[in-house]
C-alpha cells in the first residue's frame, strides 16, 4: 500500500503539524525569539547594505546573490523533485545572451529583457526536458551535459558573427541616485527574494508536492494521479526560466556578456551549492550558495595571515585550491551529512532556542 | 572539399572509434557493475597517464615495470574509491552517486593542476614505427594501429569476462538483483570493488596510449565525457553496442569537423547524444529496464 502521507513523510518541514493561518506568517513571525532576532537583523543589514558596506564586501554580497538566483532554480529541480541536471551554465548563457540581444539590437527596456532571458531558457528547456523527461532514470544528467556543450558551441559561433570576441557591452543600469554596483546589488537582491519567496510557497502548491512525490517514488506518484512527465517538464521549464533570469542578471552585473564565464565548472557549482547547503531545503540553498561562492573570499583572507611563501602559493593557484575545496566539500557532505549545512543549522538553532532545556537533552 | 579529403577523414575516424570504444567500456562496465554512470571516467583516464608518466619519467622505471606499477596502483585506486567514497552512499535512491562522480571529478582535476601545473608533458612508449597506408592520402601509423589494437581486444576481453568469467556472471547477477545477489552468497562488495578497479585499469591503459599519441595535459580529461557518446548510442548496458556507438560517433565527429571546423568537435558529439536519446533512448542494443533505473 502506498498512501500519499508515506510520500511525503520525508518532507516534514513542508507538511508539519504546526497551522499557520498566512503563507508569510513562519517568513515575518519566526516562533523562535532567535529566528526573529536573526531575520529583522537580516532584512535591515540587506536594505541598509549598500551604504555602510565597501565595494569589496558588496561585490562578495552580489556574487552570493547570483549564486542564490541560480541555486534556487537548481534545489527545486535536483533538490525538490529529484532530478539530477547539469544545465545551469548553459541555460544562464542562454538567458544571458537573449536579455543582450533584446536590449542592445531590439532596444526592449530592462525588465522586459531580462524577461526575455528566461523565457528564452525556458523555451531551450522545454524543447530539450521532452524527450528527456519521457524515460526515467539518469538521462536528465546526460542530456543538459550534452545540451550545454552544443549551447557553448552555438552562443560562441554567435557571439563571434555578432559582435566578436569582445562580447556585448550592455548599458549601465543606474537607478536614481544610486551608484552602478549598488544598482545591481538592488537587483540581485529582488530577484533572490523573489526566488526565494516563489520557492518556499511552491513547496506548498500541488506542484510542489507532486515534485516531492515524483522524487520519492515515480511509479507511486503516478498511482496516485500525478501526471509524472508532465510535472517533471513543468520543473524543467521552470527552473530553466529562472536560470535564463540569473543568467541575464548576471550579464548586467559584469556589465559584458561573453561565453566565456559559462563553463561547466560552473555548472557543477551549483549542484555544490545545494548539495553543501542542503537539498531541498529554502534555507540550505541560501547557505549552500553564501559557501560555495564564498570559498574563494575565505581562501583569500585565509591566505593573507599565512606565511609569505606558502601564501603566494596558495594564491597563485588559487582557483584550484578553491574548486579543489567545493569538490571535497561535495564528496564529503554526500557521504558525512546527505542533509547539508542546513541541518547543522537547524541542530543549532534548536539547541540555542530550547536552552538550557535543550542542553541537557543534547548531552543525555 | 574533394571525396580523397572526405575519404581521408573517414579513415582517420577509426582509431578516433577505437579510442571511443576503450572510454565506452570504461562506462559500461561500471554502469553495469554498480549502476553509476561514472562522470569522472575522463578524469580518472587521465590521473592515469599521470601516474604512469611518474613512474616512466620522474622515477626512470622501464616501460614494463611502469605499466604494471601503474595499473596495480590504480586497481587498487578503484577499490578504494568503491570502499571509501561509493559504499557510503549504498542504498541511496537517485543522483547521490553521480553527484559524488562530479566531486571527485572535481578534486581529481584539481588535484593534477595543482600538482603537475597545467603544462604539456609527453609520454613516450616503445612501439614499432610502421605505417599503413590505406590511399595515397589516408594512412594508420603505428599510434592508430596500437588504439585500434587495444579496442578490438579489450572489447573483446571484456564481453568474454562479463560471460563467462567468475566475477562477470556475479556482477550480471548483481546487476539483476543485489539484494537477492547477496542472499545466495556473492560478495557484492567485492563485485563493485572489481568493477571499479577493471573500469580504472581500462581507463588507464588507453589513457596512456593516447596520451603517448597526443600530449599529455590535464585536458586530457575532455575525452572522458565524449566516450559518453557511444554508450548513449550503443545501450547504456550493452558492451557490444559501444562499438558501433563509437563507430556512428566518431565518424559524425570527423565529418562535422571536416565541414564546420575543428572547434565543432565536441558539439558535435554532444548532438548525437541528443539526438540519440530523442530518438532511441535506450540505445541500439540497450535492454529496456535501462531507462527505468
Amino acid at each position: 500500500m502506498v498512501r500519499i502521507s508515506n510520500l511525503l513523510s520525508g518532507a516534514g518541514r513542508l507538511v508539519g503539524p504546526r497551522l499557520q493561518r498566512t503563507y508569510l506568517a513562519p517568513v515575518l513571525f519566526p516562533r523562535s525569539w532567535l529566528r526573529r532576532v536573526l531575520v529583522l537583523v537580516a532584512v535591515v543589514v540587506a536594505i541598509a547594505a549598500p551604504f555602510f558596506a565597501s565595494e569589496y564586501l558588496l561585490a562578495i554580497a552580489i556574487a552570493v546573490g547570483i549564486g542564490l538566483l541560480g541555486a534556487v532554480p537548481t534545489n527545486l529541480l535536483i533538490g525538490v523533485a529529484g532530478q539530477a541536471s547539469v544545465g545551469n551554465a548553459a541555460f544562464m548563457a542562454i538567458g544571458a545572451f537573449a536579455s543582450a540581444e533584446t536590449t542592445l539590437y531590439w532596444n526592449w527596456p530592462l525588465i522586459a529583457s531580462i524577461l526575455a532571458g528566461g523565457a528564452a531558457a525556458g523555451i531551450v528547456g522545454v524543447v530539450v526536458g521532452i524527450p528527456a523527461m519521457r524515460v526515467r532514470g539518469l538521462y536528465l544528467v546526460v542530456t543538459t551535459l550534452a545540451l550545454h556543450y552544443v549551447a557553448i558551441y552555438v552562443l560562441t559561433v554567435y557571439q563571434t558573427n555578432r559582435v566578436g570576441v569582445g562580447g556585448f557591452i550592455l548599458p549601465l543600469v543606474e537607478f536614481g541616485p544610486l551608484n552602478t554596483q549598488q544598482s545591481s546589488y538592488y537587483m540581485v537582491l529582488v530577484g533572490a527574494v523573489i526566488f526565494m519567496i516563489v520557492m518556499r510557497n511552491l513547496l506548498r502548491t500541488r506542484f510542489g508536492r507532486a515534485w516531492t512525490a515524483i522524487a520519492r517514488d515515480e511509479i507511486a506518484a503516478g498511482v496516485l494521479g500525478v501526471r509524472v512527465n508532465r510535472q517533471k517538464v513543468t520543473v524543467f521549464g521552470l527552473s530553466s526560466v529562472m536560470i535564463g533570469i540569473q543568467g541575464a542578471l548576471f550579464g548586467y552585473y559584469l556589465g559584458v556578456v561573453t561565453i566565456d564565464p559559462f563553463t561547466f565548472a560552473l555548472a557543477v557549482s551549483f549542484v555544490a551549492m545545494i548539495v553543501i547547503g542542503g537539498i531541498g531545503s529554502t534555507f540550505g540553498t541560501f547557505i549552500g550558495a553564501l559557501f560555495v561562492v564564498g570559498l574563494p573570499y575565505a581562501v583569500t583572507t585565509v591566505a593573507g595571515f599565512l606565511p609569505a611563501n606558502i601564501a603566494a602559493e596558495l594564491t597563485s593557484s588559487l582557483s584550484n585550491f578553491e574548486v579543489l575545496l567545493y569538490g571535497a566539500a561535495i564528496v564529503l557532505f554526500l557521504i558525512l551529512e546527505p542533509r547539508g549545512l542546513v541541518f547543522l543549522w537547524q541542530r543549532l538553532t534548536a539547541a540555542v532556542a530550547s536552552w538550557p532545556l535543550g542542553r541537557s537533552r543534547e548531552q543525555g | 572539399m574533394n571525396l580523397d579529403q572526405l575519404f581521408a577523414t573517414i579513415v582517420s575516424a577509426a582509431p578516433l572509434a577505437g579510442l571511443y570504444v576503450v572510454i565506452g567500456l570504461g562506462w559500461v562496465v561500471l554502469f553495469r557493475a554498480t549502476k553509476i554512470l561514472n562522470f569522472a571516467t575522463g578524469q580518472f583516464l587521465m590521473v592515469g597517464a599521470y601516474l604512469f608518466w611518474v613512474a616512466e619519467a620522474n622515477l626512470h622505471l622501464p616501460f614494463v615495470v611502469a605499466l604494471v606499477a601503474t595499473l596495480v596502483a590504480v586497481g587498487l585506486l578503484g577499490a578504494f574509491v568503491h570502499i571509501a567514497l561509493m559504499r557510503p552512499l549504498a542504498g541511496q535512491k537517485g543522483f547521490g552517486p553521480v553527484i559524488l562522480t562530479f566531486g571527485i571529478a572535481t578534486i581529481i582535476d584539481s588535484l593534477v593542476h595543482v600538482i603537475f601545473g597545467g603544462n604539456t608533458d609527453s609520454v613516450s612508449i616503445p612501439l614499432p614505427n610502421v605505417s599503413v597506408s590505406i590511399t595515397h592520402t589516408a594512412a594508420f601509423t603505428s599510434g592508430d594501429l596500437l588504439v585500434m589494437g587495444l579496442a578490438v581486444v579489450l572489447l573483446s576481453a571484456t564481453g568474454l569476462i562479463v560471460r563467462y568469467s567468475r566475477w562477470g556472471i556475479q556482477m550480471r547477477a548483481a546487476a539483476e538483483d543485489s539484494l537477492l545477489a547477496s542472499q545466495s552468497g556473492i560478495n557484492i562488495d567485492r563485485v563493485f570493488m572489481l568493477g571499479w578497479a577493471f573500469t580504472l585499469v581500462v581507463l588507464t591503459v588507453i589513457g596512456i596510449a593516447w596520451a603517448s599519441l597526443t600530449v599529455l595535459t590535464p585536458d586530457l580529461e575532455n575525452i572522458g565525457l565524449n566516450g559518453l557518446a557511444p554508450v548513449i548510442v550503443g545501450g547504456m548496458d550493452s558492451i557490444a553496442g559501444v562499438l558501433p556507438g563509437a563507430i556512428v560517433v566518431a565518424l559524425a565527429e570527423n565529418i562535422s569537423a571536416l565541414y564546420f571546423g575543428e572547434s565543432v568537435r565536441t558539439a558535435a558529439v554532444m548532438v548525437v547524444v541528443l539526438v540519440a536519446i530523442a530518438i532511441r533512448p535506450r540505445g541500439l542494443f540497450g535492454s529496456r529496464s535501462v531507462t527505468r533505473v
